[in-house]
């Protein structure tokens, strides 16, 4: 299949008077998985959208495998059905009065396709999502789960250059949406397809994508691995947004540093040693920023140098796959994510430790 | 654009010279006018007892018509009634009877002379009459049946939609039966009880035919009713009965602008989209009584007026007590003999079939255009198009016998200008009806067809028009309907050599016996019928050949 590439740059939409995008720049390597993360309202299926054609930018350019799609000047803007790619719709938007084989066929029969080859590429479309048995059932007699991958068939099967994902797990429920998951990225690897992805849910965007782009108010905060996204967030919002993080707020000692990492003071007077992910401010009011499952906790002190602190556990909360223990440390809490099922009680003193790699200065 | 300004030219053009037609007072027949000024509006003054007597019925109609609908929603979404499914279809049944069937059937029943229950009084040894529905009461008796359904599905859709837990959470607040009716319940619901009142009131001021069969009989005139005789009678007083019009259509106007305010801002939105299945509420033995007020309105809005006037078309001369020689069939030959009758029966059937199919095509797309082009100035075109549901239909069909007199084509008189005026004023119908269908379909549907790479026409031809299909045909349908029976705009509109039908049964009323125009009036029915049923085997037989 043919790989695309995608450049976006500058790229503004607005609704009437109110900036939906506000000048995005990125690209999409061919064959790359890119997500776009972050809540709703942050523009990431508005500039999905334009990227599909189904919504006119104000300004910027859109250029698909080094052909410009839309640009502001020289006006350029193709439509939807010429720009060759293909989406899965949030809502699937199976067609009702069709069968499940004449909704998937139906790209294939707009490029007309002979119809031996329609059935053929069908079929094996079917396949691949594991729907062989359905084809000639109505597609208004589908279950959610059904519907998606009906989608996914009908988006891929006449061979798209890229495929856009417009939240299509958000529908599901949890059980259904894990297991999609797994599927949607070994078809993605499979189809060996430019994608693009729009998600709010962190986890979903983790496990697919080969890049991250994280935004917020139309603006971009962040581009990076998932790896980069979850363990060295350039800012709060990344940081709060990503997972569940503990923010540490401090003065700068450039005096201490060594080695390439950076120190904090606490007001409570702990040094915490960490590593720089961006730029590095200076000054009274820093924040780092560290994963709660990032961080230790043992009854004997560890060996370590560093990020080594006396503490008392007040809460522990059993939640299955991990206990949440929060823990009296500096004149505040903690919170921390344990996976091992450690002995500790509440009351219990012990030492909180962490890897200074894991402790990140924020650029804000 | 070209469509929507279309739509434009078609509300606009009548309205403008209703409003020059008003102001005109120089000579009463001079076109264009001769002079401009208020005059006729100033002598408005004399016609004072008119506007009184329309704001009497409608008031009356409107008190009458919201309590059946309050009563019938009430027992129909929230009791345990017997067969509370079956009735809720049945509602819909006095909507289809129309004002003018039901006035033909109630003055055979109750009109002081001869009305068949006042021969029975008199039969019994009574004296006059026991009852007169050639009265204010009377009119607004029959309209309020008819309305009464409108009413209901106003009614009866606000209480559907309110969340039963709102009333079980007074109750597990400790309030009783009783006070839960009161204190939550009732202020829920009084939004849209009020929104169905304004609205059945505005329908009620510009209501025609119900005011004309009844009322004339008495000289009792409403505003409708006196504009139709102000522009038949010789010589025609165009100026005074636009001015009329104007007016009424100011207040229609002012009526559907609250109704909207009501609408928009008084509800305290319990519709959460969530669904629930209102709780019936179990009423014991009480279910008998409701059980009998649903079929007692249907009784006297739906099967008495339509055996009473099945009953007088078989008759020689109408009595209330049947005798076997009084029997004949002689009223339909006469109705199928006369030439007037035959004509007009097919002109309608003919404007029918065209007003539906050229209107699904011009209001579908018009739909289309507003609720889903994304054009700027489509908010502009809805408020235009959904314009004469403000507008009486004769007071509509007024400014266009003013406006289409003077077009270049010489199409006044013909059934192209009927044509022209039932798309018109059938537009908000229309458009309510496949709008409906249209905001229903996600745009996604339409969206993932691009995104396969079909263009805007194959998109159109694939998945728009198959998935707008019922709704197109339940358009259809009604538009056909509506037209063959339509009287206010038709009846001032009509050349003497196109005729329709529901005016020439007016004609036929009080010109001829009773008796023939009940069989006309019933063979208008059967045509109607007949019609759709051969429409439907026909449509169903291209379906399967097309299958084949």
């Amino acid at each position: 299949m043919a790989r695309a590439s995608i450049e976006v740059r500058d790229l503004v939409v607005r609704y009437g008077g109110v900036v939906a995008v506000r000048g995005v720049t990125f690209t999409v390597g061919a064959g790359e998985h890119l997500t776009l993360l972050g809540p709703s309202g942050c523009g990431k299926t508005t500039t999905l959208r334009a990227i599909a054609g189904l919504e006119k930018p104000a300004s910027g350019e859109i250029r698909i495998g080094g052909a410009p799609v839309f640009s502001s000047s020289p006006a350029v803007n193709v439509p939807a059905e010429r720009r060759g790619l293909s989406m899965v719709f949030q809502s699937y938007a199976i067609w009702p009065h069709m069968s499940v084989f004449d909704n998937v066929a139906y790209g294939l029969r707009v490029r007309k396709r002979p119809e031996a080859e329609v059935t053929a590429r069908v079929r094996e479309a079917l396949d691949l999502v594991q729907l062989s048995e359905l084809g000639a059932r109505s597609a208004s007699k589908l279950s959610g789960g059904q519907q998606q991958r009906v989608a996914l068939a009908r988006a891929f099967v006449f061979s798209p250059s890229v495929l856009l994902f417009d939240e299509p797990l958000s529908n599901l429920d949890a059980k259904l949406r894990a297991e999609m998951r797994v599927e949607l990225k070994e078809l993605q690897r499979r189809l060996d397809i430019t994608s693009v992805y729009v998600t709010h849910d962190l986890e979903e965007a983790l496990a697919i994508s080969d890049r991250i782009v994280v935004m917020r108010d139309g603006a971009i905060e962040q581009i990076g691995s998932p790896g980069e996204i979850y363990d060295r967030p350039r800012n709060t919002f990344v940081a709060d947004f990503v997972g569940s993080a503990n923010l540490i707020r401090g003065r700068r000692r450039a005096d201490l540093e060594r080695d390439g990492l950076v120190v904090i003071q606490t007001q409570g007077g702990a040094l915490v040693h960490g590593t720089a992910s961006g730029g590095r401010p200076q000054g009274d009011d820093t924040l780092m920023a560290v994963r709660t499952v990032r961080l230790r906790l043992e009854r004997a002190r560890p060996a370590t140098q560093v990020n080594v602190w006396p503490a008392r556990i007040r809460r522990r909360v059993f939640q299955g796959d991990f206990t949440q223990y929060h823990v009296d440390w500096d004149g505040r809490v903690l919170v921390v994510r344990l996976a091992t099922a450690e002995p500790l009680v509440e009351g219990d003193e012990v030492f909180v430790s962490a890897d200074p790699r894991y402790c990140v200065l924020l650029e804000e | 654009m070209l469509v929507g300004g279309l739509a434009a030219v078609l509300v606009l053009y009548p309205i403008a010279y209703l409003v020059q037609a008003s102001l005109s007072v120089g000579d009463p027949q001079a076109r264009p006018p001769e002079a401009y000024g208020l005059d006729n509006y100033a002598g408005l003054g004399r016609y004072a007892h008119i506007f009184g007597n329309t704001l009497l019925v409608a008031a009356l109609a409107t008190a009458l018509a919201v309590v059946v609908g309050f009563t019938m929603g009430w027992i129909l979404s929230r009791t345990n009634v017997p067969g509370r499914a079956a009735f809720e279809q049945l509602m819909a049944l006095p909507y289809y009877v129309t004002p003018l069937m039901g006035a033909l059937a109630w003055a055979l029943i109750a009109s002081p002379s001869s009305g068949f229950v006042n021969q029975i009084w008199r039969a019994l040894g009574g004296d006059g009459h026991l009852v007169d529905i050639n009265t204010p009461w009377g009119i607004a008796w029959v309209m309020a049946l008819f309305e009464g359904s409108v009413a209901f599905v106003m009614i009866g859709a606000v209480m559907k939609s309110m969340d039963p837990a709102m009333e079980e959470a007074s109750q597990v607040l400790g309030a009783g039966r009783a006070r839960t009716m009161l204190r939550i319940t009732l202020p829920l619901v009084l939004p849209g009880v009020l929104g169905a009142a304004v609205f059945v009131f505005a329908e009620m001021l510009g209501s025609f035919s119900a005011a004309l069969v009844l009322g004339l009989p008495n000289r009792f005139y409403v505003v409708t009713t006196a504009m139709y005789q102000l522009v038949s009678q010789y010589p025609p007083r165009f100026p005074t009965a636009a001015a009329m019009g104007v007016s009424l259509f100011a207040v229609m106007f002012a009526m559907v602008w609250i109704y909207r305010r009501i609408v928009s801002a008084g509800t305290y939105v319990t519709i959460t989209g969530k669904a629930f299945r209102p709780r019936a509420m179990d009423v014991g033995s009480m279910r008998w009584p409701f059980l009998g007020v649903c079929v007692a309105y249907l009784t006297v809005a739906v099967i008495l007026p339509v055996l009473t006037v099945t009953y007088a078309s078989f008759q020689h001369l109408t009595s209330a007590f049947p005798r076997a020689a009084n029997f004949t069939l002689v009223n339909y030959q006469t109705a199928l003999a006369l030439d007037a009758v035959r004509s007009a029966l097919g002109n309608s059937l003919l404007l029918g079939l065209a007003t539906a199919s050229v209107g699904v095509l011009l209001m579908g797309f018009l739909s289309w255009l507003i609720y889903r082009s994304r054009l700027p100035g489509a908010g502009v075109i809805e408020y235009l198009v959904m314009f004469p549901q403000a507008v009486p239909r004769l007071v509509f069909a007024f400014g266009m016998l003013w406006a289409w007199l003077i077009f270049p084509i010489p199409i006044y008189g013909t059934l192209w200008l009927l044509l022209i005026a039932y798309l018109t004023v059938f537009l908000p119908l229309g458009l309510r009806t496949i709008s409906g269908v249209i905001l229903q379909i996600d745009r996604s549907l339409e969206e993932s067809a691009q995104m396969c790479g079909a263009t805007w026409g194959y998109r159109l031809r694939t998945v728009t028009m198959p998935l707008l299909k019922p709704g197109l045909i339940a358009a259809w349908l009604l538009l056909f309907i509506a037209s063959v029976r339509e009287l206010g705009a038709s009846i001032l509109l009509m050349g003497p050599k196109a005729k329709v039908i529901t005016p020439a049964i007016v004609e036929s009323w009080f010109s001829t016996s009773t008796e023939l125009t009940a069989a006309m009036a019933l063979l208008q029915t059967l045509a109607v019928v007949a019609a759709l049923v051969l429409l439907f085997a026909v449509a169903r037989r291209a379906v399967q050949q097309g299958g084949e």
